[in-house]
C-alpha cells in the first residue's frame, strides 16, 4: 500500500498553484479595529447614514461576543488589531469604467488564475465580479443583464445605486449578532457582489465572482447579497485564491440568498484559498457564514461547494426553509491534507409545510488532515411533512489524519421523515489492486476513486467548475467518454 | 442552591457524624467538591443541551432508612429462569426476598454497607471513571447509600442470571453503586429491574463500573419502568480487555426522567461490545441515553442499534458516540438508531457521532426518524384488525427486534412481553 | 512464455505456495483445479502482484523477463489479465471510463496511440454484443449493483476489450446459473487463439465441459501434486479430492 499512499500524496501535496502575488499599488488604511475604523470604511465607501448606523450596531455587538470555540479546529487567537480593514487597488479609486480600463496587471491576475476574463465571459457566458482584496473591480456583462431587469454589481455601487433593496434586505437572513464572524463581517465588510433576480426571470447565463486576498496582513470581509424575486432563478459561482505566505490571513465572508416564491438560487463554490504549507505554516483562515432564506412556497436554495483550500475552514452554509413545499440542498467535497482543518457541514431548518432537503457531505482526509462534518437538521413542529436525506461519507488516506461526524437531528413532528447515513473507511485495497490489475498506474487510480467517491456532488456543479474541481482533487480525468 | 441540592446538603452533614470510616468521609469530601466544580446539569451544556433536570431540581428527596410499613412487595413472578436474585427496596438490600445465600462457585457478592474500610477504597477505585461521566457521578460518589460489589473469577460460567431488582415504598433519593469485575474467561448474565410502583417522586442517582479480563464476557440486562415522578440518572463505564465480549441491553420503558451515559471502552485487541437498547416515551415523559465508545486498540468491534419509540408529548435524546483512537486500525463499528414518532407533540433529539483518528476502519451510522409504514398499517386495518391493535402490533414489532437479541430465553421472553405492554400500564 | 519455478509464497505468516512449478506456452488452457484451501487464488494474486502475498522463492519468468520486479499495473499492461472471483464495485467510477483508461494505458505502453472515443465506443459495443450485455451497463459505476453473473461477464467484457496474452480465470464459473455459465463460456471461447494462454482456476469440472483445456493441474497443499490431460478432471469429478488426502499428498514431506 505504500506505493499508493506516496503517490497519493504527491497527488494532493502539489504546490499551491496560486501562490503568486501581484504588484499593484494598493490604497489601504492601518491596521486595526475601532469605531473609528468603521467609520472610515464606511465614509471611503460614500456610504448612507443606515449603512453607518447598521454597521456601527453590529461592532458595538462584536465587542461583546467571544469566537465561537465548539469547533473542532485549533488556531492561537487572532489578533483583531493587526488586520488591514481596508485595503483597494489604488488606480480603482476612481473606477473603471469599462475592461479596458482595468490595471493590465490585474487582468494578468486573472489570466494566471485561469479567468481570462474577455475570454471567459464571451466564451463561456459567464459574467464575473471579480473581488481583488477587498474591491470589486469588474463586472462583466452587466449590460446585458440589466436588459432583462437583472442587477449584478459589486456590493458599493449597490450601495450607491439600488440603496432601498440593501435596506430592506441587509441582515435580514443573517442577522448582526448571529455569530462572532458574521458580526466581525457586518461591521467592517468593504465589498461583495449584489444581484437581483426580478419577478419570472431565469438569469441568461451563470453569475460568478472570483475572490482573491493579494495585500499582505489583510482582512477579506465581502458580503454578498442574492435576492431572487417569485418566479426567478439563477446560478451564481464562487471561486477564492490567495498567494502564498507565512502568516495566516482572515477571511470572513457572509453571503445572504434570499428565494421569494417559486424561486431557485444555485450557489456554488470552488474554494482554494492557500491551505498553508505542509508544516502548517501561513494560509487562510476561512471563517464564512453562508445561509439561504427560501421566504416564499416552492422556493429552492441549493448550495455546492468544493472546499481544498484554507488552512482552517469553518462554514455551514444553511437554509430555512420557511415557505411551504421549499426545498433546501446542500453538496460538499471537502478535502484535507497536510494541516489543513475543515469544521464544516449545513443547517437544514425546516417550518414550512412539505419542505424538502437533501445533504451529501463527501469529505477526504489525507496527511495529517483534520475534518469535521457538523450538521444540524432541525423539523419544527409547524413542518408537517417534512423530509430530509442525509449522506455523510469520509474517505481516508493517511494513518494520522481525522475524520469526525456530528450530525444534529431534531424532530418535532410526527408526519415528517429523517434518514440520516454515514460511512467512513480507508480508500479500498481491493478497488486499487483491481484497477491496477487492468493496467491503471496506481495514481490514476487513487485519483479515479476519489473522485468516483466525489461524484454525486460533482454533478451537481456547472460544467466548467466541475472540471476545476476534478483538477483541484488532483485528478486528471480525461474528457468523458460517450 | 436548589431545594434538591439542599437536601443532598443535610444528608452530607447526617453521613458526615458518621465516624466509622474515615478514609470512606475523606473520599466523599473530595466527591462532592468536585460535584461543587462540576455543577448542577443545566441545558447551556452541550452534554446536557436538550435535558433539563429543573423539575428534579424542586425535589427535596430524603434518603430513606426505613420501609414504609404499608409497602408490598411487588410481584416477581416475571422471574421464571432461575437465578441469584438480590432485591432491594429504597435502595437496600432486603436480604428476605433475595436468594444469594447460597452463591455458586466462582462468584462472590459483596455490599458496600458490610464491607471492611479496605474494601470500600477498592470499590471506590474501580468506580472512579464512572463518577467522571457526569456530574452527577462526583453527587453518587458524595452521597453513596448501598452498593453492590459481584466478583467472577477465572474461568468461571455462571449458567443463571444474576437478577437485581429494584422497588421503592416511598419518595426517596438513591446513590447505588454496581462493581462487575470478571475475570479471565469468566462468563454472566445481569439483569436489573427497576420499578416505581407507586406515582411518588424518586430518583435513583447509580454508577456501574464493568471490568472484563480477557475472554470474559459479560450480558446485561436492564429494565427501567419507573412510575410518574420517578428520575432515574445511571452512569455505566465498562472496560475490556483483549477477545472480552460485552453484551448490553437497555430498555428504557417508562419514567419521568431517565438519562443513561454509557461510556465502552475496548482497550485491547479484538474486544466486542454489542448494545441494542429500546427507549420508549408517553405523555410528559423522557429518555436521555448518551452512549460512547472508544476503540482503543486494533481489531475490535463494536455494534450499537438504539430504537425509539415516542408518542404523547414524550421526548428522547440519544446521542451515540463512537471514538476510534489512533493507531486502532481493523476497527469495525455499526451505530443505528431508529425512531418512530406516534404523536404530533412527540420529539426527538438524535445525533450520531463519529470522531476517527486512525485510517484503516470501517466505521457507519444511520438514523431514520419516521412513522408507521402506512402499507403496513393499511393492510392490517384492511384484514379487520381495529386501528388501535394495529398500531399496537405494528410498534410491537418494531422494538420486538431489539428484544429477540437477548441470548438468555427466559428474559427475551419477559422483556418481549413488557414491550408488548402498553407504556401507560403495567 | 510464462515460467513458474519452486515458487514459494506466503500470506501473513502461513505459507500458503510450497513450490509451483509450471509452465505455459502461446495458445495452452491449463486448468488449474483442487480443494478449498489449497493455494489456487493465492496463485492468481501472485502472478498479478498482489501485494498482501509475499513470494518467499522460487522464480516467475514471463518472455523471459521477471514478473516479480514488475509492479501491478507493468504486469496488466505486459498482458497479464486476472478475472477476479470476487470483482469489487467501485462507486461513482462509470464502467466505460475504467474500460478506456485501461485500454488506453495499455496501448500507451505498447506504443500505440490511444483510441478516440468513437473508435473506442464502436469496439466495445461489438464486444458487449459477445457477451450478451446490455449497453446501459456501460454506464452504471463499475460493479456497483451490478448481479453475480453480470459481474464476472463484466470481466469477460474487460478481458476481451483488454486483450491479453495471457488470461488467468479465478473461479470465473463460482456463483453462475448454467446460462451465464454458457454466456461466459462463450465469450472466452471467442477469445481462444495461438497466440492466447489461459489458465483456469476453478474447484469444480463443470467450467472444464465448457471450456476444453489442454492441460489440467491439481493443487492440493501448496503443490501441484498430480498433472495430466482433460481427463483428470473427469477423474476428479467422480472421485473427488479426497484421495488426495488419502495419498498424504497434503503436508511438507513429500
Amino acid at each position: 500500500m505504500n506505493a499508493s499512499h506516496d503517490t497519493l500524496d504527491d497527488l494532493i501535496s502539489q504546490e499551491y498553484q496560486h501562490g503568486f502575488e501581484t504588484a499593484i499599488e494598493a490604497d489601504a488604511i492601518p491596521p486595526g479595529l475601532s469605531e473609528e475604523t468603521v467609520r472610515l470604511i464606511s465614509a471611503r465607501k460614500n456610504e448612507p447614514e443606515f449603512l453607518l448606523q447598521w454597521r456601527l450596531e453590529a461592532y458595538r455587538r462584536w465587542l461583546k461576543m467571544t469566537p465561537p470555540s465548539w469547533a473542532s479546529v485549533h488556531h492561537p487567537p487572532i489578533d483583531y488589531q493587526d488586520i488591514v480593514y481596508y485595503s483597494a487597488p489604488k488606480s480603482q479609486k476612481d473606477g473603471p469604467k469599462s475592461l479596458d480600463e482595468v490595471d493590465p496587471e490585474l487582468l494578468k491576475t486573472y489570466e494566471k488564475l485561469g479567468i481570462p476574463l474577455h475570454e471567459r465571459a464571451i466564451l463561456a457566458g459567464v459574467a464575473v465580479d471579480a473581488v481583488f482584496d477587498s474591491v470589486s473591480v469588474a463586472t462583466t456583462f452587466k449590460e446585458k443583464l440589466a436588459e432583462v431587469g437583472i442587477i449584478f454589481c459589486s456590493f458599493s455601487e449597490a450601495v450607491q445605486h439600488h440603496p432601498e433593496w440593501i435596506k430592506q434586505y441587509l441582515g435580514t437572513v443573517v442577522p448582526v449578532q448571529d455569530n462572532f464572524y458574521a458580526a466581525l463581517n457586518s461591521a467592517v465588510f468593504s465589498d461583495g457582489s449584489f444581484v437581483y433576480i426580478p419577478p419570472g426571470v431565469r438569469c441568461p447565463m451563470e453569475l460568478s465572482t472570483y475572490f482573491r486576498i493579494n495585500a499582505k496582513n489583510t482582512g477579506q470581509f465581502e458580503r454578498t447579497l442574492i435576492i431572487a424575486d417569485k418566479g426567478a432563478s439563477v446560478s451564481y459561482l464562487e471561486g477564492c485564491t490567495a498567494p502564498m505566505r507565512d502568516e495566516n490571513q482572515l477571511h470572513a465572508a457572509v453571503v445572504e440568498l434570499v428565494a421569494l416564491e417559486d424561486a431557485n438560487i444555485k450557489y456554488s463554490t470552488v474554494q482554494n484559498w492557500y491551505p498553508g504549507d505542509k508544516e502548517g505554516r501561513g494560509g487562510i483562515y476561512n471563517f464564512v457564514t453562508k445561509r439561504g432564506d427560501c421566504r416564499g412556497a416552492r422556493a429552492k436554495i441549493s448550495w455546492t461547494q468544493v472546499e481544498t483550500g484554507s488552512a482552517i475552514t469553518w462554514k455551514y452554509p444553511s437554509v430555512i426553509l420557511r415557505g411551504d413545499d421549499s426545498v433546501g440542498e446542500f453538496y460538499s467535497v471537502a478535502l484535507t491534507n497536510h494541516r489543513q482543518q475543515a469544521d464544516t457541514g449545513t443547517k437544514m431548518i425546516h417550518i414550512g409545510k412539505n419542505t424538502r432537503s437533501t445533504i451529501v457531505s463527501k469529505g477526504i482526509s489525507a496527511g495529517f488532515g483534520h475534518q469535521a462534518y457538523r450538521g444540524l437538521v432541525r423539523i419544527a413542529r409547524s413542518a408537517r411533512g417534512a423530509r430530509n436525506h442525509t449522506q455523510c461519507d469520509s474517505l481516508l488516506l493517511g494513518d494520522r489524519c481525522q475524520a469526525h461526524t456530528y450530525p444534529y437531528i431534531e424532530v418535532k413532528n410526527n408526519s415528517s421523515t429523517v434518514e440520516h447515513e454515514a460511512s467512513t473507511s480507508r480508500i479500498g485495497e481491493d478497488q486499487l489492486f483491481f484497477c491496477r490489475q487492468r493496467g491503471l498506474s496506481a495514481e490514476d487510480a487513487v485519483s479515479m476513486i476519489v473522485n468516483g467517491f466525489c461524484k454525486e456532488v460533482f454533478k451537481e456543479l456547472p460544467m466548467e467548475f466541475a472540471v476545476e474541481a476534478q483538477k483541484l482533487l488532483g485528478v486528471s480525468l480525461e474528457g468523458s467518454v460517450g | 442552591m436548589n431545594p434538591y441540592l439542599e437536601q443532598c446538603q443535610v444528608e452530607r452533614q447526617k453521613r458526615q457524624t458518621d465516624p466509622v470510616d474515615s478514609a470512606d468521609q475523606q473520599r466523599r469530601a473530595l466527591e462532592w467538591q468536585r460535584f461543587d466544580e462540576c455543577g448542577w446539569p443545566n441545558t447551556r451544556l452541550e452534554k446536557w443541551k436538550y435535558t433539563s433536570l429543573s423539575s428534579l431540581e424542586k425535589l427535596a428527596l430524603p434518603t430513606a432508612l426505613v420501609r414504609d410499613p404499608g409497602f408490598v412487595m411487588g410481584s416477581q413472578d416475571f422471574l421464571r429462569a432461575d437465578g441469584l436474585v438480590i432485591s432491594w427496596v429504597d435502595g437496600q438490600i432486603d436480604l428476605e426476598n433475595s436468594s444469594i445465600s447460597e452463591l455458586p462457585a466462582g462468584v462472590e457478592i459483596l455490599f458496600w454497607s458490610t464491607m471492611t474500610p479496605d474494601e470500600r477504597d477498592k470499590f471506590a477505585q474501580l468506580l472512579v471513571q464512572s463518577r467522571r461521566l457526569s456530574a452527577l457521578g462526583a453527587l453518587n460518589g458524595a452521597l453513596l447509600s448501598e452498593g453492590v460489589w459481584i466478583r467472577v473469577s477465572p474461568g468461571a460460567c455462571l449458567e443463571v442470571p444474576v437478577f437485581l431488582i429494584h422497588q421503592t415504598s416511598q419518595s426517596c433519593a438513591m446513590h447505588l453503586a454496581v462493581v462487575v469485575e470478571m475475570a479471565v474467561q469468566s462468563q454472566l448474565t445481569i439483569c436489573e429491574r427497576w420499578m416505581s410502583t407507586r406515582d411518588q417522586p424518586t430518583h435513583v442517582n447509580l454508577v456501574t463500573a464493568f471490568h472484563l479480563a480477557e475472554y470474559a464476557q459479560l450480558t446485561w440486562i436492564k429494565a427501567q419502568q419507573g412510575g410518574n415522578g420517578s428520575y432515574h440518572t445511571a452512569g455505566l463505564w465498562a472496560a475490556l480487555l483483549g477477545h472480552a465480549q460485552l453484551r448490553l441491553y437497555p430498555f428504557g420503558l417508562a419514567g419521568s426522567l431517565v438519562r443513561h451515559d454509557i461510556q465502552v471502552l475496548l482497550q485491547q485487541p479484538r474486544a466486542e461490545c454489542t448494545i441494542r437498547g429500546v427507549y420508549r416515551v408517553c405523555d410528559r415523559e423522557m429518555q436521555d441515553f448518551h452512549t460512547s465508545v472508544e476503540h482503543l486498540a486494533p481489531h475490535c468491534t463494536s455494534d450499537e442499534c438504539f430504537k425509539g419509540v415516542l408518542d404523547g408529548s414524550g421526548k428522547a435524546v440519544f446521542n451515540g458516540q463512537v471514538r476510534v483512537a489512533l493507531d486502532a486500525q481493523k476497527t469495525q463499528s455499526q451505530l443505528a438508531n431508529h425512531n418512530l414518532l406516534l404523536s404530533e407533540k412527540a420529539e426527538i433529539n438524535t445525533k450520531p457521532e463519529l470522531e476517527i483518528f486512525a485510517d484503516d476502519v470501517r466505521c457507519s451510522h444511520g438514523t431514520t426518524v419516521g412513522q408507521l409504514d402506512e402499507n403496513q398499517w393499511f393492510y392490517l386495518r384492511s384484514r379487520g384488525i381495529e386501528m388501535e391493535t394495529a398500531r399496537h402490533l405494528l410498534v410491537h414489532a418494531f422494538t420486538r427486534e431489539i428484544s429477540d437479541a437477548i441470548p438468555h430465553a427466559g428474559i427475551r421472553d419477559v422483556m418481549n412481553q413488557w414491550l408488548g405492554d402498553d407504556c401507560y400500564g403495567a | 512464455m510464462l515460467q513458474i519455478k519452486e515458487l514459494t509464497a506466503s500470506v501473513g505468516d502461513k505459507e500458503i505456495l510450497k513450490g509451483i512449478n509450471l509452465n505455459v506456452n502461446p495458445g495452452e488452457i491449463h486448468a488449474i483445479m483442487g480443494p478449498n484451501g489449497s493455494g489456487k487464488s493465492t496463485l492468481s494474486n501472485v502472478l498479478a502482484g498482489r501485494e498482501n502475498v509475499t513470494v518467499t522463492g522460487g522464480s516467475l519468468l514471463w518472455h523471459d523477463k521477471n514478473l516479480l520486479d514488475m509492479e501491478i499495473e507493468e504486469r496488466a499492461r505486459e498482458g497479464i489479465f486476472l478475472a477476479f472471483q470476487y470483482p469489487v464495485e467501485i462507486p461513482g467510477v462509470g464502467n466505460v471510463y475504467l474500460l478506456k483508461a485501461a485500454l488506453n494505458a495499455q496501448r500507451q505502453h505498447r506504443g500505440l496511440p490511444e483510441l478516440d472515443a468513437m473508435d473506442f465506443l464502436a469496439l466495445v459495443k461489438e464486444k458487449m454484443k459477445l457477451m450478451e450485455m446490455n449497453e446501459s451497463m456501460l454506464y452504471r459505476a463499475v460493479n456497483e449493483g451490478f448481479s453475480g453473473g453480470e459481474k464476472k461477464r463484466n470481466e469477460i467484457l474487460q478481458m476481451a476489450v483488454l486483450e491479453p496474452e495471457l488470461a488467468i480465470l479465478d473461479e470465473t464459473d463460482s456463483g453462475l446459473d448454467i446460462d451465464a455459465l454458457k454466456i461466459v463460456s462463450n465469450g472466452v471461447n471467442s477469445l481462444r487463439s495461438p497466440t492466447r494462454s489461459m489458465i483456469l482456476v476453478t474447484h469444480y469440472q463443470r467450467l472444464l465441459d465448457y471450456i476444453k483445456p489442454d492441460f489440467v493441474h491439481v493443487l492440493a497443499g501448496g503443490r501441484i501434486v498430480r498433472s495430466g490431460g482433460p481427463e483428470l478432471a473427469h477423474e476428479l469429478e467422480r472421485d473427488g479430492y479426497a484421495w488426495i488426502a488419502e495419498s498424504g499428498a497434503y503436508g511438507v514431506g513429500l
